[in-house]
């Protein structure tokens, strides 16, 4: 039906005959077959006629037409960028608000819409979200009038309602609030901003309950915006307030969250207090965000660790069947990184323990941070090496395997640093409930430390039990588990989402975990032959510093980056109306090598440097700013596409949001081959140049074959091993025509930097070219084995490649035959 | 349920001589008739993955309305977005139980999945609205409100049984007010000038066959 309708119902939109009634419908119709068939809409001129209905009479086709231009534009911003003056001059007329004038209704049938004192409740709100798909229009006429248009409409809004009826004001706020929102979306004018946050601060205190939900909601956006931040501030009481007395948990909820965004250094410690006061009373549906959120604020705005060791243990203590895991491991991250908060955290989670009823979790941090620490604050007789044995193990009965496999581990390492109740220690380790008990880990770590304790000496105990080093920094995992859980994401921080799980394999402070932690540590270390070193070897640096970075790149760089970060959050793929002449884009060469110019345009020029080694990888980005001007609010984002998510991982540390002119910045990239992967993964970078925002969509040059390592065999094992692949699905055959000149030495380079080992003297016929080469991936090693044929009359290539997994070999051929 | 389809092609004629006010050309009022088929009617179920992985197939302003009784009971209900039925028996069943289990002061908007429920009742009868993150909440009420000013007009203080005895006149006025989930006719006079001409039609259709017999 779209096909057989398809060319007629763009002709009666647009012709000056068809009746109103009907140009409406076919608006409204040509919306639902464009959603079903995207190319039904023709291009070309119809997109100035289709943009023009905007200027039609008739309130009912604007209408349509306004859904209309709204679907299309979200699929092709740049074409429909007309609608923008044309909107905001609609807007601006007076009776499409609710200035006075709207009593004389102008030519055309407009009977009907003028039944409140918002005329066009519909349109406006229409036209106000239109606008929200474009960054401020930059003509500063049209920008005058729509900031005037705003202007009106935060006046209207102090107007006393003129009739008592709720629903003469929904019309009125939806206005408002669509108004507020293209208000925070531009983030450009500081007085409308406030003036925004004023009037929401006027609902936290309506009687009316959807209002204060609305307002709570909306604030919270207003609270990243820099303009408006400290003017959220100010009504902090009043969503304290909120926070205790609101009887719908939607609405507290909104006022958690309220709390969380309009957090900083200066209430960090007042807002915390507030939510951890809350959480005692707090609904169970909530409980477990807010116990996220908590811990996230306390992190974050820490001036002093032992508040924040306060604050952790605290909220074990109040909602710890809340506390996830994350929480706990991080408090232990935290506390093993910081030397100055160790004792401090000995002495507390020991007055923790003695509480006659404490959570398992609290057991979990104490057994841990005592077995590490314990030795601080055992010269306190009260705090004597026996009485912290005996506190923890007179809580080893009540806990589950997993608390007490850890607690094992503490006893081994009490071991070490207190000699003096060995004797005790083995005692337990050798009772029957964990050299024999049913659990096999528990069975296997008791008798394994039991054996450890007798036969090493000291010395050997001591290294093997040595104070752990110092975990890795890198993003907090709570964080991701916020982003889980809170429903509302945006795509952007979905695939932030993806980016922070991919690390979160190696955030587990278990005794094992670190072991491997320490491994990664080292070969990512040598593994690096770029300029600047590692940043996970900066143990030094506070730990903060880090993680505030980190946060700062998921919230848009704090302050500055603000702008940019709405613009991104609405999904719409910002315009780039800067020259991108001469922009060069090498993405494919870099299949057969490592470094080089990715990206290269008038304004930016990105390079590659990268390096792998079996399973992992490690990418240089260098962004060079070729301008004078800075490039500010600079934020890449790499992601991995969502049919590979879980086969490669990749780790990206955060840069800072502003490149200065002529200066170039790096970023490193960790990544790892989990299983074999198609397609190379997104690198989005987005920046503002001079004030205009700028996208560019570029992949980041990883391949599959970039974990190829090179296998010399001789022509016997290479012909046993060709016939072992036999099986259809293990090989992938492309017959394809030269692109280039055939020589030789060309093609030999080519295989070498695909990665495979030239294998010479094998094939019978000299012209061939044979390889061997094994991908190193997390879970496997793909043995490949790859021949190339040129036939040099007919210029045409037949490349035949094996490979052990079925689904490599054509992936490779895939990438290679592009090569030629 | 009386069919769903414009009036059969030869009461064209009739229809016209009856209604002189009714400025409709034939061709374009077969236009407009076609075009309104074209989305009034719910759509096809399309089977690619979005519209199986539930809610976040297309991007469509109102996913669906919803209308039932303060027992549950559920009395109307129109889908912009195709679903399997079972899926929307499911759907109807979670947000039923949900909303009624809300209590008087609550606000009238909450979050359930990807989409943002808007509800409000009247009397017995509650009016729930499904629509996209990025909605208007308040703008979605003004439409709630507006269909029930509409029913109230139509039949004079509506009450639950006009709308159990008179669902099709209720979904009438639902299709012109909303077209594939916009608001397309926003004057409440308008769109009872088309019902009144629909009930006329149906008179004058039902009047004849009855001298028939």
């Amino acid at each position: 039906m779209a096909d057989a309708f398809g060319t007629d119902i763009p002709k009666l939109l647009v012709s000056g005959e068809t009746m109103d009634v009907v140009k409406q419908s076919a608006a409204l119709c040509l919306l639902r077959l464009f959603r079903t068939t995207q190319e039904i809409i023709p291009g070309g001129e119809w997109t100035s006629r289709i943009i023009h209905l905007l200027n039609e009479q008739h309130m009912g086709v604007v209408t349509a037409a306004c859904s209309l231009i709204e679907a299309l534009v979200k699929k092709n911003p740049d074409e429909y960028k007309g609608c923008v003056s044309l909107a905001v001059s609609r807007l601006s007329r007076p009776w499409a608000l609710w200035l006075p004038e709207a009593r004389y209704p102008p030519a055309g049938p407009l009977e009907g819409t003028l039944w409140t004192s918002t005329p066009a409740p519909w349109l406006s709100v229409k036209l106000l979200r239109l606008l929200q798909h474009y960054p401020p229009p930059e003509d500063p006429g049209v920008r005058g009038r729509l900031n005037e248009c705003l202007d009106t409409i935060l006046n209207k809004a102090q107007e006393p309602p003129k009739s008592k009826k709720v629903q003469h004001s929904n019309a009125k706020n939806a206005v408002l609030f669509e108004a507020i929102s293209i208000i925070i979306h531009s983030d450009s004018e500081p007085n409308l901003l406030v003036r925004g946050c004023n009037q929401l601060g006027q609902f936290l205190s309506h009687r009316e309950t959807n209002l204060r939900y609305l307002a709570l909601e909306t604030m919270c956006l207003l609270a990243t915006s820099e303009f408006s931040h400290e003017a959220v501030k100010k009504h902090q009481e009043t969503v304290i307030n909120a926070l205790k007395t609101e009887r719908d948990v939607s609405v507290r909820q909104r006022a958690v969250d309220l709390l969380y965004a309009m957090c900083d250094r200066s209430n960090a410690e007042e807002i915390v207090q507030e939510m951890l006061n809350y959480l005692e009373t707090a609904d169970y549906s909530i409980r477990e965000e807010m116990v996220l959120k908590v811990a996230i604020l306390a992190e974050k705005y820490a001036q002093d660790y032992t508040w924040y060791v306060d604050v952790i243990l605290n909220l074990i203590r109040i909602a710890g069947d809340y506390v996830s895991e994350e929480v706990w491991y991080r408090v232990i991250q935290i506390v093993v990184n910081r030397e100055d908060v160790q004792g401090y955290a000995a002495k507390t989670v020991f007055e923790a323990l003695q509480a006659p009823a404490c959570h398992e979790n609290m057991v979990k941090v104490g057994g841990y941070i005592l077995g590490e620490f314990g030795n601080l604050i055992a010269g306190d007789s009260r705090s004597a090496p026996a009485v912290q044995f005996q506190l923890l193990h007179s809580k080893y009965h009540l806990c589950s395997p997993g608390t007490r496999a850890l607690l094992l581990t503490t006893y081994i390492k009490f071991i070490n640093l207190f000699p003096e109740i060995k004797t005790q220690i083995q005692d337990v380790l050798k009772s029957n409930s964990n050299l024999r008990s049913s659990d096999a880990e528990l069975q296997q770590r008791a008798s394994e430390y039991l054996h450890l304790s007798v036969i090493t000496t000291t010395d050997v105990l001591a290294t093997v039990l040595e104070e752990m080093p110092p975990f890795t920094e890198k993003e907090s995992s709570i964080l991701a588990v916020l982003k889980k859980k809170s429903g509302r994401m945006s795509a952007q921080e979905a695939q932030r989402e993806a980016r922070v799980q991919a690390r979160e394999g190696n955030a587990a402070p278990a005794v094992e975990k670190t072991q491997t932690a320490q491994m990664n540590n080292s070969t990512s270390a040598d593994l690096l032959g770029l300029s600047t070193p590692p940043a996970n070897q900066n143990n030094t640096q506070s730990n903060t510093g880090v993680l505030v970075d980190v946060l700062g790149d998921l919230y848009g760089g704090g302050g500055s980056g603000g702008g940019s970060n709405t613009n991104t959050h609405n999904g719409t793929a910002a315009p780039s109306p800067a020259s991108t002449s001469g922009a060069t884009d090498n993405i494919k060469k870099f299949v057969c090598k490592n470094n080089g110019v990715l990206y290269e345009n008038d304004i930016i020029q990105i390079g590659i440097k990268s390096e792998f080694r079996q399973n992992l990888g490690r990418i240089g980005i260098f962004y060079g700013n070729k301008t004078s001007m800075p490039l500010q609010a600079f934020c890449p984002s790499v992601s991995v596409g969502l049919a590979q998510q879980g086969k490669v991982t990749v780790q990206v540390k955060p840069v800072e949001p502003t490149i200065d002119a002529g200066a170039q910045v790096q970023q490193l990239v960790n990544c790892e081959c989990v299983e074999d992967f198609t397609g190379l993964p997104d690198l989005i970078v987005s920046f503002t140049y001079a004030n205009v925002p700028q996208r560019l969509a570029l992949h980041l040059p990883l391949s599959i074959n970039k974990f190829f390592e090179p296998t010399d065999m001789n022509g016997e094992s290479f012909f046993a091993r060709w016939k072992n692949l036999s099986a259809p699905s293990q090989e992938a055959q492309k017959i394809f025509k030269c692109s280039g000149a055939m020589e030789t030495a060309a093609i030999k380079t080519k295989l070498l930097g695909f990665g495979m080992q030239l294998l010479e003297g094998i094939d019978p016929n000299p012209e061939n070219f044979v390889c061997a080469a094994i991908i190193h991936t997390r879970t496997q090693q793909i043995g490949c084995l790859l021949r190339l044929e040129p036939n040099r009359q007919a210029q045409m290539y037949r490349l035949t490649i094996r490979a052990s997994k079925e689904s490599t070999s054509g992936i490779l051929a895939e990438l290679l035959a592009e090569q030629f | 349920m009386p069919s769903y389809a414009s009036p059969s092609p030869d009461l064209e004629g009739e229809t016209k001589s009856q209604h002189p006010k009714q400025a409709f050309r034939t061709s374009e009022r077969a236009a407009f008739l076609i075009l309104r088929r074209l989305c009034a009617d719910e759509p096809a179920i399309v089977l690619t993955s979005g519209a199986l992985d539930g809610l976040q197939g297309l991007e469509i302003k109102m996913q669906f309305m919803l209308l039932f009784s303060r027992q549950g009971k559920l009395r109307l209900q129109k889908w912009y977005e195709a679903h399997p039925d079972k899926v929307k028996k499911k759907i109807t069943r979670e947000l039923i139980s949900t909303i009624l289990a809300r209590k008087p002061k609550m606000s009238s908007f909450l979050e359930w999945k990807d989409l943002k429920i808007v509800y409000k009742r009247y009397a017995s009868l509650y009016f729930c609205c499904a629509i996209e993150q990025e909605d208007n909440e308040l703008l979605t009420l003004e439409i709630i409100h507006r269909y029930v000013e509409l029913l109230d007009k139509y039949f004079g203080s509506v009450c639950e049984l006009d709308i159990i005895f008179n669902f099709e006149k209720a979904y009438f006025m639902l299709d012109e007010l909303m077209v594939g989930g916009e608001v397309c006719e926003t004057s409440k006079k308008n769109v009872l000038k088309a019902i009144a001409a629909q009930d006329l039609l149906q008179e004058v259709s039902y009047g004849e066959t009855a001298y028939e017999l």
